[in-house]
């Protein structure tokens, strides 16, 4: 049986070298310079928020001044949005899966605090109180808003 | 006008009338969850069109995918959207969606009229019509255009392959046919990774034929003349070309250009999947059986999971059957296999980089759509190779029963799911009233705050 060496050759390096240059590409480390958002990426956003909607049944929060994961978030993403555009979507997002609550309302408070909206912030925050389940969250509730409502 | 031109016109008609029946059904859309982002940052008149399309802080969320062509169309619907708002016409559709959707139905009938003579054109509008009504071509709600896209390529390279190298009896395929090849190879992996992956497994696959037209048995029992070995260097050069032209945008082009604009590096963090996603063939097995059986009878979970699996084994059965009685029909087996090999690989991957991906409310979506527009043309295949009038009466049935469950869907009775886009398909309607009418006050409508932002956003732009 004849062989054509050049059909060959040509045929294994196109099935050798296309995986090769794909794999080039998804093995790329490297974490960009994007100024103060090397850090924001979908996973980091995703990895915090899913800690927040794992505990989709969450208990009674038990010490007001342990951060809960939407804090964290906020600190987080607030520092480095630029007009909150992806924290607001995210914020709406928990909401959408987890239903309206006191720590959702918080969020959308400093939302609306970093949007320089005081009047929204202080209903939203006001409706944090409502919705607070306990003497504990009210606490919270109030230390945050003593944070913000200065 | 002969019979079969206006079975391809009327499918094209009816394919028309389909997307502005589902565009109706949908009431204007609703704003996507991430969607008010989007419509915000491609609507930044301050900024130039290049400015933002290269800048995947603002585009992709800072998940780098060298996807420009994708969010260069995105920036057109939603400035579509925003024309369509200022004219008190506020909607939330893709524009792009339908036309993509209608372009593939077009190359899809003119691709099966001119090169499929043996299959009845009853067929041939089936599988458009199957296609248009499934349930990831029929979101036309604005959010990305990638898989669209995608979508199109995937039915260019498949059909204009056939055109090119595989039809036997077509000796000179022009050079139209390779222009659109070509330039539909090259432009793929900058709509989206899944393009990427498109353009990959067409020159893997001209590969793997160089290598087994390299044996003369091969060549004499196929009958590979030397006209077709050079149709076949040609597409491989296409195809490796392709995949290096899209390897040296993603890795330095892209980057730079963004640098250029923005002044910053992108992060590779969620590209950087290395190989190990490929073995996830839990997730991506899912996906794709679950998606096939969703085609066919529109149920869930197992049933659909079943469905998919249960016509899997059909079809390779199918083909062990026909190659044992006729050898020379081996090559589009091979093909059929290949092709399903790469799009559980394809899943395998985006089902490893994105698992909220296999939730029922997300599953069915377009991430499907560029698979199912390869498997209209295997199908198509499978039924012009071996001519049978059998097969051709099964695959009527089976597209014919698609069809059904597209229009008896809502009976169809499921278990509940969550819908994470609910809220927002709730507060839609609020929305574009906050949108036409400027006196609304949106501030104190019950409005998720992204949407309120995009309200006020809209409103300062029109001022200006």
């Amino acid at each position: 049986m004849k062989t054509d060496l050049k059909s060959l050759l040509c045929g294994i390096a196109l099935i050798a070298a296309v995986p090769l240059l794909m794999l080039w590409q998804s093995g790329n480390p490297a974490t960009g310079t994007a100024p103060g958002w090397s850090e924001y990426n979908v996973h980091h956003v995703i990895s915090i928020l899913n800690e927040f909607l794992n505990k989709n049944q969450q208990p009674p929060m038990e010490d007001e001044n342990q951060p809960t994961a939407l804090d964290i978030f906020c600190d987080f993403t607030l520092d480095v949005d630029r007009n909150s555009t992806y924290t607001a979507t995210w914020i709406d997002h928990v909401t959408a899966l987890r239903g309206d609550c006191s720590d959702v309302r918080i969020a959308r408070g400093r939302l609306r605090a970093a949007a320089g909206d005081r009047e929204g912030m202080l209903r939203e925050f006001e409706a944090a109180r409502a919705l607070a389940r306990n003497d504990i969250e009210r606490r919270h509730v109030e230390k945050i808003v003593r944070r913000f409502a200065k | 006008m002969n019979r079969r031109r206006m079975w391809t016109l009327g499918t094209i008609l009816a394919s028309v009338l389909m997307i502005a029946a589902f565009a109706v059904g949908e009431k204007g859309g609703y704003v996507h969850m991430e969607s008010t982002a989007f419509l915000r940052v491609y609507n930044d008149r301050s900024r130039p069109v290049w400015e933002i399309i290269y800048d995947p802080l603002v585009t992709d969320w800072n998940a780098y995918q060298a996807r420009e062509l994708s969010y260069l169309v995105d920036w057109i619907d939603a400035r579509f959207i925003y024309t369509c708002a200022s004219w008190k016409m506020a909607h939330f559709y893709s524009i792009s969606a339908m036309v993509i959707l209608l372009l593939c139905v077009v190359l899809q009938q003119y691709f099966l009229e001119r090169d499929f003579p043996t299959l009845p054109p009853y067929l041939c509008s089936l599988f458009s019509l199957a296609f248009v009504t499934s349930p990831s071509c029929t979101g036309f709600v604005f959010f990305r255009s990638a898989k669209p896209l995608t979508a199109l390529a995937a039915t260019v390279i498949c059909f204009a392959s056939w055109r090119i190298f595989l039809r036997r009896d077509l000796k000179t395929a022009g050079p139209k046919t390779w222009v659109l090849l070509g330039a539909t190879l090259f432009l793929a992996p900058l709509a989206d990774r899944q393009g990427a992956f498109l353009s990959a497994c067409f020159a893997c696959f001209c590969g793997a034929t160089l290598v087994a037209a390299a044996f003369s048995k091969v060549r004499e029992y196929f009958r590979i003349g030397d006209n077709a070995m050079r149709k076949l260097y040609t597409a491989a050069l296409f195809g490796g070309g392709a995949v290096l032209f899209g390897a040296l945008y993603n890795m330095y082009l892209a980057p730079a250009l963004i640098r250029a604009f923005n002044g910053y590096d992108p992060s590779f963090k969620y590209q950087n999947i290395g190989g190990g996603g490929l073995f996830n063939v839990t997730g991506g097995g899912l996906f794709l059986l679950d998606n096939l059986g969703f085609f066919f009878i529109r149920t869930y979970n197992t049933a659909a999971f079943a469905g998919g699996l249960l016509l899997l084994i059909a079809w390779a059965g199918f083909w062990i059957v026909r190659v044992r009685k006729a050898p020379r029909l081996a090559p589009a087996a091979l093909l059929t296999t290949g092709c399903l090999a790469a799009m559980l690989a394809c899943a395998n991957l985006m089902s490893f980089r994105h698992p909220l991906m296999l939730r029922n409310d997300v599953l069915h979506g377009a991430y499907f759509m560029p698979m199912l527009a390869v498997l209209v043309f295997l199908a198509a295949l499978a039924a012009e190779c071996v001519k049978s009038r059998t097969t051709n009466r099964v695959l009527a049935g089976l597209l014919g029963l698609s069809l059904a469950a597209a229009v008896l869907e809502p009976y169809i009775p499921h278990a509940p799911f969550e819908d994470h886009q609910q809220m927002f398909k709730d507060t839609s309607p609020l929305v574009k009233k906050a949108m036409n009418e400027p006196g609304f006050d949106a501030n104190t409508a019950p409005l998720p705050y992204s949407s309120l932002r995009l309200v006020e956003h809209f409103r300062k732009t029109m001022k200006r």
